[in-house]
């Protein structure tokens, strides 16, 4: 059947001719960026170009382990990304099972409602929260105020930023995950909850029994994904809102606004290309290490 | 219980038991309802307070704060807006071009793609598949792509900068997979036996049959568009280029990472500028509001934000930090941490 020579007009020519627009797109945008890391081992010189620079080996990677920010940033980015995950999970999981609880009606007003904040750029999310958080005229110290307490300058306070930046992630990001699950719950076969019910399960049991163990495989799928992401950090969230002020850096820096500032303002292209090949490294090992883990618990729920 | 569920086995629909259902009781759905009701209301509460301060006057925000009842209300922020409406409808018009042309040129991409990828039988199905998700674990990160994007693709002030980038995104060709590999393969087996190409079985079969998740991804390619301000951020300078992000960013100074002239002739332009309105607002009592682009964003509301505290940050902060530092010193000595 195969006609060699013509290989355009096959099945297997004709589906490459439609797989290289997204080839092109991928070399170009992923692939031939990673041969660019070179530039994290190389003095880089504009004028000399990435090959023309010279090589100095690791030396930008010991310059950025060597100062406390790679420490601080490090550690933030990580520390923020578990407790988004772990916050964001359990309550969109509680969320998405208690909604199932409502009527038709109402599940459309709340899923609508909490949705809201993911159509919002975290530009934008950015002035809300400075209506609150603005030291002079913000809604929460006008609100201490009222009772009597002293106002907060929240921009000066590291100690603030964990909680501030978890609620508002939390607030943007969990009517996306609640509908995900919902979807998940949705497509639960409801024979399973008719035969629960029959045997006099109540509604606890049956979530527990039923929706959460059916769930896992959607669970872990995201969680792997959310892991592997869990090096890069979300620049928007870190960026604009604590409207990168300089004194609650220790609260609020993490690797990606580190790179951009470090790229941005003193112009040290070759450290911030080591601080992300540094990233993207350490980013791997954890998604194969998260795969690797639950396919030890469960072989069925892995990736691949 | 036997009794019980003989009887349910007897008229399943009415006599479902439900022993110790503490949970079908009124009070119980009570609650979940309440609980609802409160998890809205503080999503909600946010843009409330919002867009109540657009319509408050600005002497009562700068008297009283920011509230949800305003001591006078005023449309004084909606007219600065349509005073000069023009850099605002650029910016809506730069992002409706993009949104519709990312949009159109992504979908075809990813259901191309996610259709190649759907196909078992394709000889390289397993190496294809491979080279588009390994993408998603590893990446060369943000410096390489900016070298190539500004020194090699030449993208700069290019609103194809802010296009390309968003086209096609593992995730969705994930997505897409997905759903194109129900398509029943008789089907497919049934038109390649009636001679038509592979070509055009997907414009002509595949492509109509995916409309439901075409129109679900493109709203998603199109919402990321819409809300796109990284890759604008990095690559648009020019005003008359800017997206609707962009101009609404709360420092809307762009980035010019390799011309530091340039750099240093904002910083100084910027501090003039901050100088001169802090030296309006303890004129008059009004903050000043030059052309800053910043003023135009999708809720006017948010002009309200601008004066006092933030602008106070910025003259403390612009100078002593490294953001602010952004003059001359600074710029050209290397090996300097950001800190």
């Amino acid at each position: 059947m195969k006609r060699r020579g013509s290989f355009l007009r096959g099945k297997n020519g004709e589906l490459s001719v439609l797989f290289l627009p997204g080839f092109l797109f991928f070399l170009v945008m992923s692939y031939i960026p990673m041969v660019g890391i070179v530039i994290a081992f190389k003095d880089y010189n504009l004028r000399k170009g990435i090959f023309g620079s010279e090589w100095v080996g690791f030396d930008n990677l010991k310059f950025f382990f060597a100062s406390d920010t790679a420490w601080r940033v490090t550690r933030n980015t990580i520390l923020y990304s578990f407790s988004y995950i772990v916050l964001t999970l359990i309550v969109s999981l509680a969320l998405a099972i208690l909604l199932n609880e409502l009527t038709r009606r109402w599940i459309k007003i709340h899923q609508t409602i909490m949705f809201l904040p993911y159509f919002l750029s975290w530009v934008l999310v950015s002035y809300i929260s400075n209506a609150f958080l603005d030291h002079q005229n913000g809604f929460l110290n006008a609100l201490l105020k009222g009772v009597g307490m002293q106002p907060v300058e929240w921009y000066f306070g590291a100690q603030y930023w964990p909680i501030i930046l978890n609620l508002v992630h939390l607030w943007k990001a969990v009517g996306f995950n609640v509908l995900l699950y919902y979807a998940g719950i949705m497509g639960i076969d409801q024979s399973y909850y008719e035969a629960a019910r029959i045997d006099g399960a109540n509604k606890l049991q049956m979530a527990l029994k039923i929706t959460i163990p059916l769930l896992a495989p959607l669970v872990t799928i995201l969680l792997i994904l959310s892991i592997g992401g869990m090096f890069r950090g979300d620049f928007g969230l870190h960026y604009f809102i604590p409207n990168n002020t300089g004194l609650i850096y220790s609260t609020t820096d993490i690797i990606d606004t580190y790179v951009f500032r470090a790229l941005r303002t003193i112009g040290d292209i070759s450290m911030s290309a080591a601080v992300g090949f540094f990233q993207s490294v350490v980013g791997l090992v954890l998604v194969l290490a998260a795969n690797m883990a639950v396919r030890k618990l469960n072989e069925e729920n892995s990736l691949w | 219980m036997s009794t019980l569920q003989a009887s349910a086995g007897a008229a399943p629909e009415v006599a479902v038991p439900r022993s110790r259902a503490l949970d079908s009781r009124p009070v119980y759905r009570w609650l979940i309802n309440t609980l609802f009701i409160l998890v809205s209301a503080c999503i909600f509460v946010p843009f409330l307070l919002v867009v109540v301060s657009s319509f408050s006057s600005e002497d009562s925000i700068l008297s009283h704060g920011y509230r949800f009842i305003p001591e006078r209300w005023s449309l004084g922020a909606y007219r600065l807006v349509f005073q000069s409406p023009k850099i605002l409808l650029r910016a809506y018009g730069v992002t409706t071009f993009v949104t519709v042309v990312g949009t159109a040129a992504g979908l075809l991409l990813t259901a191309m793609t996610g259709w190649v990828l759907s196909r078992s039988d394709y000889r390289f199905n397993r190496q294809a598949t491979f080279y588009v998700f390994f993408t998603m674990l590893f990446g060369g990160g943000l410096v390489p792509f900016y070298i190539l994007m500004t020194q090699y693709l030449h993208l700069k002030d290019s609103l194809l900068a802010v296009i390309i980038p968003g086209l096609l995104s593992p995730f969705h060709i994930m997505v897409m997979k997905g759903f194109l590999s129900k398509i029943p393969f008789e089907m497919i087996e049934s038109a390649k036996v009636d001679g038509s190409s592979e070509m055009r079985i997907f414009f002509t079969m595949v492509l109509p049959l995916s409309t439901p998740a075409l129109t679900t991804l493109g709203l998603t390619i199109a919402f990321n568009y819409w809300n796109e301000w990284f890759n604008a951020m990095l690559f648009i300078d020019k005003p008359n280029l800017a997206t609707l992000q962009l101009a609404a960013r709360p420092d809307a100074q762009h980035d010019r990472i390799f011309d530091r002239q340039h750099r240093v002739r904002q910083a100084a332009r910027h501090r003039r500028r901050a100088a001169a309105e802090v030296q309006r607002t303890d004129g008059d009592g009004h903050p000043g509001r030059g052309a800053d682009a910043l003023h135009l964003s999708v809720f006017p509301a948010l002009l309200r934000l601008r004066p006092d505290a933030r602008l106070a940050q910025r003259l403390t902060f612009r100078n002593g930090n490294p953001r602010g530092g952004t003059g001359p010193k600074n710029a050209c000595s290397r090996r300097r941490r950001p800190t």
